[in-house]
């Protein structure tokens, strides 16, 4: 047996489990055998565990990695120990790959190249069999600088026989040439010691680790490598790395409801961490290594621990006196000629803590400041507003009587925000001082109206009302770095009744920001009430935001209002007006959705009408106008030069509830324009030409596109054209769907949500 | 991976020249390679030559070419080297990317190869590699460079720093796939309909072939093969893309045949040429934008 593979698993985490078996098995060598280390029953007779290799399970106490390791590595029977944890993943040749390397010998510590992502197997699978290409990894979950561009090549062993007869190749070239790999040992022993330092897809020699009696620290929640991994390292001579990635570790993308084990809030993980330091430096017998050691340990408190301590974060170290007690006992068994490798600053801050066990707490925070300002002054100048905003302004006293209103990150006047400033405006003249965030460039503001001012979002006075206003109101995200000061109050208006999934009801690819869903979360908590426009919004919103229905206010979007009005005709007519509409058109709004996967290049979208805009001129120009609202990404793409007075391109109108009042019926897809368009109770249409294409998306919906919609599912233009024809057929053919939707997600909808909102949110600042 | 090797002369052709580009093509000992020579109109092989080329198998004006799934077609100049494992390399690359385009990086022409190999070497070093990193013998050399060999997977495609690299008639691997029949196999618009069609291009990093620069060693057929490109057939966003790149190659044209590269009459046609395109520069300091405001022949005075 060449390979004993060591994976440690909790309970909970035995679904993904059946995903690494899956992995395993598509091994191109299967000379290995797989321990598993799972307090708890394995059903081995089951279909989904039968394999041509050796797999064991093996309970452990105490219930920690470091036992559960251990309890592992007294089954193998192996050459080799390979460490694998449960949720990350091999790349089919990675055994293959390390087996043809002729250089692992057992004083040699093998590394499979770990590789980050946030891209789980399944979906690492499926990609696979949509492409050709044969070295295909996952999306890159690391450091965007870090990210691997060059990739090595494997030289089939022909080559040789290019070069002239006599010409004798050093067998370790040669075989190093048809299977790539990276080698340090002697002086660069200790280089790349953080990647070193880390079990996951290490290939360990299993005589080794027996001969030496080296183990896991079992007693220890977290850190049970560091012992185990420094021994291992000062026992082997060289390490061995395989040129391309083989070992796919997973991040997880949900720390909330997943986390890692470093992701874990545990208040006393620095206690722990040097703990396990003083335990593994403790037992190093070799110099180099020990200083290696140390300058590793002093690296890592350079970069993490001040931020840890400084006063102006929020601190989650627990006993403080006694950390600064550990860490001065710490450092004396440093080696003194490590504290050369770190920065002249943070090197006296160190010293002092040698020299006494007390927090230089000034000079931590100046060395955190610094930092801070560094980054500024490396984006030239990029971020000192920001700066400021933590630095001063949350410091000023919070001013009552200041409401902070931002619409979609500043880009136009509209959606909730905008009708509760009309309606503050209108019934409570004076009470309040408005500031509204807008982006340069946005030509309807409401700057010049009474008691409002308008700011740049990302500006100097955005960040002085930002930490100064008594109250936010705002339809998407506040900024990560937002600091909810005491006595302010936030309100979150969203900006739609959910029709895709969102936040913790993603699956771990979807998600652009791998940290999205933490961030989120915060962010959300950071919401004192949260508008909803129906029951089902409430419901979704209960488990993808993870947010408490308790604080969110039952009362229709106040964006909707409008749709209610009793003058609601008369404003049509005045925004027809405004757009230069003949008032004697009827008026079909077209408001597709933004398709992410048709584009050129990076920011460059494609942008092609599917909708046969010139037959719907010949066959209905007489009677219609067509008004296009399309994505902000895509308004600029658009050319209807061609198509005369019958289209109006409204993609950068502000406010799409008047386009709504303004329309006699609607062309939609998958947006969720159909939500509040069905306030109007007029026709809708779904025109989704690429339906069958869209079929994996469809599953990432919360409604039923068959079953659940108020309008017929159109694939053609001749369809389009047929309906448009004769929309009485289609609203008699949709009456009883539309009542049944109207009631599940209109039922609020009366023209006073704004009312409520405002009541419930201001309450007593209204009056007092 | 079938190879077929489209040869075409530089100017008049070169039958010593030739000869060596055939030896280094067979020494590679790959057996799937076809040999096409693209004669111009106004050049014919002796008898003796065809009776050459019939023993090389080298085929003369061939317009049939190989389709199946893993054949390759590559355009070189009869100047042009193959250094020694090129096909294999390539042949690995094509296995891991079977439908891409391949872009070759290539050593020079002016100064002897084993000085640009060694400094190649020294500006690499093989670090945590078992290579022999101050090779003294010229295979250890090989051995050296092979070791270095690698590829990226380049999605900047419209970036016009490396167009230049891309957009070559020569030194570029297509596969059979990406061939459009409606452009000549060595031509720009070949290779601008594939970079439209794809999403990436292969860069293989370390030099296998040895190839003369086209703008250097005959200015007025680069021209030619610039001005060929049919620019209503690009797509929207290609167009102006390759305005830039042509501007920029102009300019380039401009800069190297002002070197005394080619003679006195072939600078000033090459000026009125130029001018003659009415090609707007990307800046008007340059070579091109101050020729928009001469006549050629003061021009010529003024750069050659």
């Amino acid at each position: 047996m060449k390979y004993s593979l060591i994976t440690p698993c909790k309970p909970a985490e035995f679904p993904q489990l059946l995903s690494l078996k899956k992995n395993l098995d598509r091994q191109t060598s299967h000379d290995f055998e797989w321990i598993i280390a799972l307090n708890g029953q394995i059903d081995f007779s089951q279909p989904e565990w039968q394999a041509d290799y050796t797999i064991q399970q093996v309970e452990h106490t105490p219930e920690t990695l470091g036992a559960a390791r251990n309890a592992a590595m007294t089954l193998a029977t192996g050459e080799w120990l390979v460490f694998v944890d449960s949720d990350d993943y091999l790349l089919p040749n990675a055994l293959a790959d390390m087996d043809a390397i002729d250089r692992l010998q057992p004083n040699i510590m093998g590394d499979l190249n770990q590789f980050p992502t946030y891209e789980p197997h399944s979906s690492f699978t499926n990609s696979l069999e949509q492409t050709t290409v044969h070295d295909s990894l996952p999306k890159w979950g690391g450091p965007k600088k870090r990210e691997p561009k060059n990739r090595s090549l494997n030289l089939p062993p022909e080559l040789l026989d290019q070069l002239p007869a006599q010409i004798d190749v050093d067998p370790e070239t040669a075989n190093w040439l048809s299977h790539r790999y990276f080698y340090i040992d002697g002086d660069q022993r200790w280089d790349l010691f953080n990647r070193q330092l880390k079990i996951a897809g290490k290939v360990i020699d299993r005589r080794l680790v027996e001969e030496h009696h080296l183990q896991f620290a079992e007693d220890r929640e977290l850190y049970p490598d560091f012992h185990f991994m420094t021994q291992a390292m000062g026992l082997t001579t060289g390490y061995l790395r395989l040129s391309e990635p083989s070992y796919i570790r997973v991040k997880h993308n949900d720390p909330i409801n997943q986390p890692a084990v470093h992701q874990l809030t545990v208040p006393d993980r620095w206690q722990q961490r040097i703990a396990a330091w003083q335990e593994a430096l403790a037992d190093l017998k070799d110099p180099s290594l020990h200083l290696a050691f140390s300058a590793y340990t002093l690296q890592r408190l350079h970069r993490f621990f001040y931020q840890a301590l400084a006063t102006s974060t929020p601190t989650e170290v627990d006993d403080v006196p006694a950390l600064i007690e550990q860490l001065h006992d710490y450092l004396q068994m440093v080696e003194p000629a490590a504290f050369k490798t770190v920065p002249h600053f943070s090197r006296r801050i160190l010293h002092k803590l040698r020299r006494q066990a007390q927090v230089p707490q000034t000079a931590i925070n100046v060395i955190v400041r610094l930092r801070q300002l560094n980054r500024v002054i490396h984006h030239h100048g990029r971020g000192v507003t920001r700066l400021a905003y933590g630095w001063w302004f949350t410091k000023m006293p919070v001013k009552p009587r200041t409401i902070l209103y931002e619409s979609f990150l500043g880009r136009n006047f509209s959606d909730s925000p905008k009708a509760i400033y009309n309606y503050l405006q209108a019934n409570y003249p004076g009470r309040f001082k408005h500031v509204w965030i807008m982006n340069p460039g946005v030509e309807e503001t409401p700057a010049g109206q009474p008691n409002t001012i308008v700011v740049k979002r990302f500006g100097w006075r955005y960040m002085y009302y930002l930490a100064t206003a008594k109250f936010q109101v705002i339809n998407m995200r506040q900024p990560k770095w937002f600091v909810k000061r005491p006595g302010t109050k936030f309100l979150a208006t969203w900006h739609g009744t959910p029709l895709k999934h969102l936040v913790f009801d993603m699956d771990n690819v979807a998600s652009a920001n791998p940290l999205y869903k933490e961030i989120f979360y915060e962010q959300s908590r950071q919401w004192d009430y949260l508008v909803t426009a129906n029951q089902f919004s409430v419901d979704v919103f209960e488990h993808a935001f993870m947010y408490p229905v308790k604080q969110m206010l039952p009362s229709g979007y106040p964006r909707n209002d409008i749709l209610s009005a009793p003058d609601r005709d008369e404003q049509a007519k005045q925004i027809k007006i405004k757009l230069g509409i003949p008032l004697d058109k009827k008026i079909i709004l077209y408001a597709p959705t933004w398709r992410d996967d048709d584009y050129y290049g990076v920011g460059d979208y494609k942008f092609t009408l599917k909708l046969d805009i010139d037959r719907l001129r010949r066959e209905l120009g007489d009677e219609y106008v067509l008004v296009l609202r399309t994505h902000y990404f895509i308004t600029e793409h658009l050319d209807t030069t061609g198509f005369g007075d019958f289209v109006y391109n409204e993609s950068s109108y502000d406010d799409i509830s008047e386009l709504y009042l303004i329309a006699d019926v609607l062309i939609t897809d998958y947006s969720s324009v159909f939500f509040d368009y069905a306030i109007l109770k007029r026709p809708i249409l779904y025109f989704v030409y690429d339906y069958e294409k869209y079929g994996s998306v469809l599953r990432g919906f919360y409604l039923n596109m068959e079953k659940d919609l108020p309008g017929p599912l159109l694939k053609t233009n001749d369809d389009v054209l047929a309906a448009l024809h004769d929309l009485p057929a289609v609203t008699k053919d949709y009456a009883a769907a539309y009542q049944r939707f109207s009631e599940r997600f209109n039922n609020w909808e009366d023209g006073h949500a704004t009312q409520r909102v405002v009541d419930a949110f201001f309450d007593e600042d209204l009056t007092n | 991976m079938q190879l077929f090797i489209n040869i075409v002369p530089q100017t008049h052709l070169n039958w010593a020249a030739l000869t060596t580009l055939i030896g280094e093509i067979n020494s590679q000992g790959f057996a799937s390679t076809q040999l096409n020579l693209q004669l111009p109109s106004d050049q014919t092989l002796s008898v003796d030559q065809a009776s050459t080329a019939a023993t090389w198998s080298l085929m003369i004006n061939q317009s049939e070419l190989p389709s199946t799934t893993e054949s390759y077609y590559l355009t070189l100049r009869e100047t042009d080297h193959v250094l020694p494992g090129a096909f294999l390399q390539w042949e690995q690359v094509s296995k891991r990317h079977p439908d891409s385009l391949i872009s070759l990086a290539t050593f020079a022409d002016r100064t002897p190869l084993d000085d640009q190999i060694t400094t190649y070497l020294a500006n690499y070093p093989a670090e945590g590699t078992p290579l022999n990193t101050q090779p003294k013998t010229a295979d250890e050399r090989w051995i050296a460079l092979w070791g270095l060999q690698s590829y990226s997977v380049q999605s900047n495609l419209q970036s016009q720093a490396q167009l230049a690299q891309r957009l070559r008639p020569t030194g570029i691997l297509i596969p059979a796939a990406l061939y459009d029949a409606q452009w000549p196999l060595a031509s720009l618009s070949q290779i601008l309909s594939g970079l439209q069609k794809e999403n990436d291009v292969i860069r293989l990093h370390v030099p296998t072939v040895q190839t003369r620069d086209w703008p250097e060693v005959t200015p007025l057929a680069w021209l030619d093969e610039l001005e060929a490109v049919d620019t209503s057939t690009l797509d929207v966003q290609w167009a102006p893309i390759y305005a830039d790149f042509m501007s920029n190659q102009l300019n380039t044209l401009l800069g190297v045949a002002g070197r005394r590269h080619v003679s006195a009459s072939h600078h000033r046609q090459l000026l009125t040429r130029i001018k003659d395109l009415n090609t707007d520069p990307t800046h008007w300091w340059t070579r091109l934008g101050l020729l928009q405001l001469l006549s050629p022949q003061m021009a010529h005075q003024l750069f050659y």
